[in-house]
């Protein structure tokens, strides 16, 4: 009966931990990142990233740049708030041989551990003056933080607290049980990793201070197994975080989780590539704590491998090598079980040669392997067609990598038709890939148009391209194009594009050619209006000729008038007769004028001026002249 | 009390920072641990000044507008899986959100949900399924896990825009996410980065049975559109794209590709993003002025074939200030319905300069300059003026060929004028001679 029971639990324990193993740890390059993290936060502003950026180098095992120097800041940032004497207190012992002593502290600290306080202000506080080497009265520290966190319960607090705790003298068995109802409160996500509100810096915070309490009271923490993994889980899906405070208590809980008394998580990661060649048959695992660090002498087994298409299992209970180099690495050779090509799931367990029950995740650890394999491509015949199929197809076989050595021609009445099989190198089957394109670029426009060839029943891809119902894929672009094939899958080893033949194709004339588009983000062409041809004159001479012709009539008149000798000397000498004459040359004037510089109203108004005195003189001169003749009668 | 005086001038500080122009950003996040995992590059937008506020995309608090105003001006969704956003958010909230200018960012993932797919076509960019991701057998990187879907996007597919992608870019950059097309007649949605003729977009578990929603360099991995409204929307399809993972990972081809330290996804999220909330390529249009050649001040109205001096002020925002802006490549046109003249402008301290003869066609124009290039905001200025025909006394005089009409008008009155005196004042000899 008690067979069974034992059966059962380790059942338990495998399923429990079945895929929550890590998968990673934190590597030399993580620790290169988190270090120029700590780096780069000198110079210190404050106190607080003073504390993170040492304490943090110090858990990395690196030497503080400058000890001296920053010690001396240390005591110019300081102020006189409970955090910030804290900070610099912690930052003061990372550092050591750095004291930062003033009167007033020990006051200022003092008065805050009291009833009504903040959880975080009592812990830090009561850590300062352990810090500082001055007294505290650890049941008032015990008493006030429990009644601060009736008020506030919060995880971080919570956390603070079991900091604080840590340190305390005395009974601390109540904060001790806090741990199960706090890590209770933890949310867990794809069921996997467990967190709480607020992230990263609250749950290494109070993972951290559980496992520090736990160790000052001797008692393993009450948190199950899996959800140490689950922590850790998530713990490490954060290491590239960037953040100062948050990385420096990442690197704390981690350290933590590696150094504790009761609770150390194993991660198994992959150490080789994840896929398995015929050149590189091993699979390679690292089983190290979560700092990188050796678990001491193990024994590694696959407990199986399982294809991820068919759930064929290729491996059971085989066992890893042990690499001479290294203490912690270990390998198999996974291509001995000739397991097909595909995804695998390897899981693996580890247990020690001297049993250690601190190790978590001893069964049930996971890692993700894919055998690949060489594909060659075979059987490759390329023609042309017609389309109504009345005669066979003319075509030619090919051979990769070469290329077709005539030019291709086909035009819409035709097809192009292309048939390959690819077959796996390694066991000499025909197989079938994920991407088998053929992509033709056009050789003037770099425009490219894929095709996708499906396999038939007995693995043969075929691929038929009917020039004239895909006429407008290619925009009716008639001209050379390249015609490639490209093979890629997951499990191929060496994916290919391989340029088939040159192919002249030839599109029905003036379909929906599509007008080029007009980029509407470029310069446009400049515009210059035309302006309208003044029109075409006649000769200058011919005008002045004509000038003359017109003038001619007027020459005569007063040359015939001379001849016959005209006579007007009845011209009376009186003011009527010299004003109309000289108003009515004004008259004339007035019209050259109005040719040569004035507008009519200018014109019309002058007109109205002489016009007065051309009438009055006018009238006096007929009337005149009129009496007179009346007389002579 | 020092401590509730501090408090109330933290509020003040928040408070004041929340209303800096163009800085208010909403960011939704699937959830919080996005903050931790992304935050090299919130941090960065940070220290650009823009003032964050973050929700889980599917808080009952959500709004994006208040009292008829917007609460933010720029929105950042770093939520792909959301199946139905929280409060009044939803894909219409969000369109509308950009047709009051709002600026948006959206990272997309292989598990993107509808209204992310729905708010894209809205935009003119269609996600591919949910699960599918960009596959590339051929240019993957070395820490892919084995589905070749981590894969190395080369500087060369990026939109030749430094506007938009920044300077140019050495190092490749990772994308692992979902592809994307757009309608290549969709003149406002620019391809910023294209996935390598050999990529494809599909389920990388199924086989391919169908036509693969986007093949070869027609597969988007960052598409941008910037609306009419100068409103700007980029499309990354990789919420891995702006983690600190991949801020800080090396970069190397499987089959023996060269190795990059870092990649370029830093430099490029940056870049997007400082395009996608404005802090690059804005353009104003300052002072413009048009005047007779020689003059100083508009007439009321032009005539036909004058000489006419136009400029116009542009001014570029960089690092929140206005100066003036550099290019050649700025046009005016001189428009009545169609352009009658388009003309090159010659820049100086940011004053753009031309000088033209009016057309000699008689209408109302307009001077314009639409000046519209990728990466910039589109830059309009229109000013109307009318342009009449010659008067009058404006026409040509003395022309040669008009002289005998001269000469005969002359002619005529110069006649009159000794007609009168014939006329009038003539003594008949003749008759004295007779008696």
């Amino acid at each position: 009966m008690w067979k069974v029971f034992v059966f059962l639990s380790l059942l338990n324990a495998v399923t429990v931990t079945k895929g929550l193993v890590p998968s990673t740890f934190i590597n030399t390059s993580d620790k290169a990142r988190l270090n120029s993290v700590f780096l780069s936060a000198s110079p210190y502003g404050d106190t607080q990233s003073a504390h993170y950026a040492i304490s943090g180098l110090k858990l990395l095992g690196e030497a503080v740049p400058n000890s001296q120097d920053v010690c001396k800041t240390l005591s110019k940032i300081i102020d006189k708030t409970v955090s910030s004497i804290y900070h610099a207190s912690e930052a003061a012992k990372a550092l050591g041989n750095c004291k930062i002593d003033v009167p007033e502290f020990k006051q200022i600290l003092t008065d805050v551990i009291k009833d009504g306080s903040s959880v975080q202000d009592i812990a830090f506080a009561f850590l300062a003056l352990k810090n500082l080497g001055l007294a505290a009265d650890d049941a008032a520290v015990s008493s006030s933080l429990l009644a601060a966190l009736k008020t506030d319960d919060s995880p971080a607090s919570h956390g603070y607290a079991f900091m604080a705790a840590a340190q305390l003298k005395g009974d601390i068995s109540k904060f001790v049980d806090n741990i199960e109802d706090v890590v209770a409160q933890a949310d867990e996500v794809d069921e996997k990793y467990l967190q709480f509100e607020g992230g990263l810096y609250v749950t290494a915070l109070v993972v951290d201070g559980s496992y520090k309490l736990a160790g000052k009271s001797n008692k393993a923490p009450t948190i199950a197994q899996d959800k140490v993994l689950k922590f850790s889980n998530y713990f490490l899906s954060r290491k590239h975080v960037h953040q100062l405070k948050s990385a420096y208590h990442f690197l704390s809980v981690i350290k933590t989780l590696t150094t504790n008394k009761f609770h150390i998580p194993i991660a198994v990661s992959l150490a080789s590539p994840v896929a398995v060649t015929q050149a590189d048959p091993a699979v390679k695992v690292r089983v190290t704590d979560l700092m990188g660090g050796s678990l001491g002498d193990l024994t590694i087994t696959a407990d199986s491998a399982r294809h991820l298409g068919d759930d064929a299992v290729v491996i059971s209970k085989k066992q890893f090598s042990a690499a001479a180099s290294d203490k912690s690495l270990f390998e198999l050779n996974f291509l001995q079980a000739k397991p097909a090509k595909g995804f695998y799931k390897l899981t693996i367990n580890v247990s020690p040669k001297q049993p250690n029950s601190k190790l978590l995740g001893t069964a049930g650890a996971e890692v993700s392997v894919k055998v690949t394999t060489q594909v060659s491509v075979e059987n490759v015949e390329l023609g042309v067609a017609d389309k109504d199929q009345a005669t066979a197809a003319r075509t030619t076989r090919l051979a990769h990598p070469n290329k077709a050595a005539s030019i291709l021609e086909a035009d819409y009445h035709q097809k192009i038709v292309m048939k390959f099989q690819l077959k796996d190198k390694t066991s000499g089957q025909l197989m079938t890939a994920h991407q088998t394109f053929v992509r033709l670029t056009n050789r003037d426009t770099k425009q490219e148009i894929i095709f996708v060839t499906e396999s038939d029943s007995t693995l043969t891809n075929k691929f038929d391209l009917d020039v004239g119902t895909n006429a407008k894929e290619f925009g009716y672009k008639s001209g050379k194009y390249t015609m490639e094939l490209i093979v890629g899958d997951a499990v191929i080893e060496n994916p290919f594009s391989w340029t088939v033949a040159d192919v002249s194709l030839t599109f029905p004339e003036g379909g929906a050619a599509k007008k080029d588009q007009v980029d509407q983000y470029a310069k446009k062409p400049e515009i210059k209006h035309k302006f309208n041809e003044p029109e075409k004159r006649p000769p200058a001479s011919l005008s002045l000729a004509f000038t003359g012709l017109v003038l001619a009539p007027f020459l005569i008149l007063i040359i015939l008038w001379f001849r016959i000798g005209v006579n007007i000397s009845d011209f009376p000498p009186t003011l009527s007769a010299i004003g109309f004459h000289l108003c009515l040359g004004g008259i004339f004037v007035l019209y050259y004028f109005y040719w040569i510089q004035l507008n009519m109203f200018e014109t019309l108004r002058y007109l109205g001026i002489l016009a007065i005195p051309t009438f009055f003189f006018g009238n006096r001169l007929l009337s005149s002249i009129a009496s007179k003749s009346a007389k002579k009668n | 009390m020092a401590i509730k005086v501090a408090g109330v001038l933290l509020i003040v500080a928040a408070v004041c920072a929340a209303n800096v122009p163009g800085k208010r950003t909403l960011v939704l996040v699937d959830d919080w641990s996005i903050r931790e995992t992304h935050s090299v590059f919130f941090k960065s937008l940070r220290d650009q000044g823009f003032v964050l506020t973050f929700k889980t995309a599917d808080d009952a608090g959500l709004a994006l507008v208040k009292y008829g105003e917007y609460l933010y001006d720029n929105l950042v969704l770093f939520s792909p899986s959301v199946e139905e956003f929280g409060g009044s958010i939803d894909v219409s909230a969000v369109t509308n959100f950009i047709d009051g200018g709002g600026n948006v960012l959206i990272a997309a993932s292989s598990n993107i949900g509808d209204p992310m797919r729905e708010l894209a076509s809205e935009c003119g960019v269609e996600f591919d399924e949910e699960n599918s991701a960009v596959i590339d057998h051929l240019n993957y990187d070395v820490a892919d896990d084995g589905k070749h879907t981590l894969i190395v996007a080369e500087p060369e597919n990026l939109i030749k825009a430094p506007m938009i992608v920044g300077d140019k870019l050495n190092e490749p950059v990772l994308f692992r996410g979902v592809g994307m097309v757009s309608d290549p007649e969709n003149p406002l949605v620019l391809s910023v980065l294209r996935a390598s003729s050999t990529a494809y977009s599909y389920k990388p578990d199924e086989k391919i049975d169908e036509f693969p929603m986007a093949v070869g360099s027609n597969t988007l991995l960052v598409a941008a559109l910037q609306a009419r409204n100068n409103a700007r929307v980029v499309f990354v399809g990789s919420l891995d794209f702006f983690s600190d993972e991949f801020f800080q990972s090396s970069v190397q081809k499987a089959n023996k590709g060269k190795r990059f330290d870092k990649s370029g996804n830093e430099a490029l999220a940056l870049s997007l993003a400082r395009w996608a909330f404005k802090v690059n390529g804005v353009l104003r249009v300052g002072q413009v002025s048009h005047h007779l050649k020689g003059e100083k001040t508009p007439p009321p109205s032009y005539t036909i074939m004058q000489q006419v001096d136009y400029s116009i002020v542009i001014e570029e925002l960089i690092e929140d200030k206005w100066v003036p802006f550099k290019a050649t490549d700025v046009q005016l046109e001189f428009v009545r319905i169609d352009p009658f003249v388009r003309t090159s402008l010659k820049p100086k301290d940011g004053k753009f300069t031309t000088s033209f003869k009016l057309p000699d066609v008689y209408g109302v124009y307009q001077f314009k300059v639409d000046y519209n290039r990728v990466g910039y905001t589109r830059l309009f200025s229109a000013t109307q003026v009318s342009v009449r025909p010659l008067e009058h006394t404006q026409y040509e005089r003395f022309i040669v060929s008009a002289y005998p009409y001269y000469a005969s008008a002359f002619s005529m009155m110069a006649g009159v004028f000794f007609l009168s005196f014939v006329f009038l004042h003539y003594k008949e000899d003749t008759k004295d001679k007779k008696e």
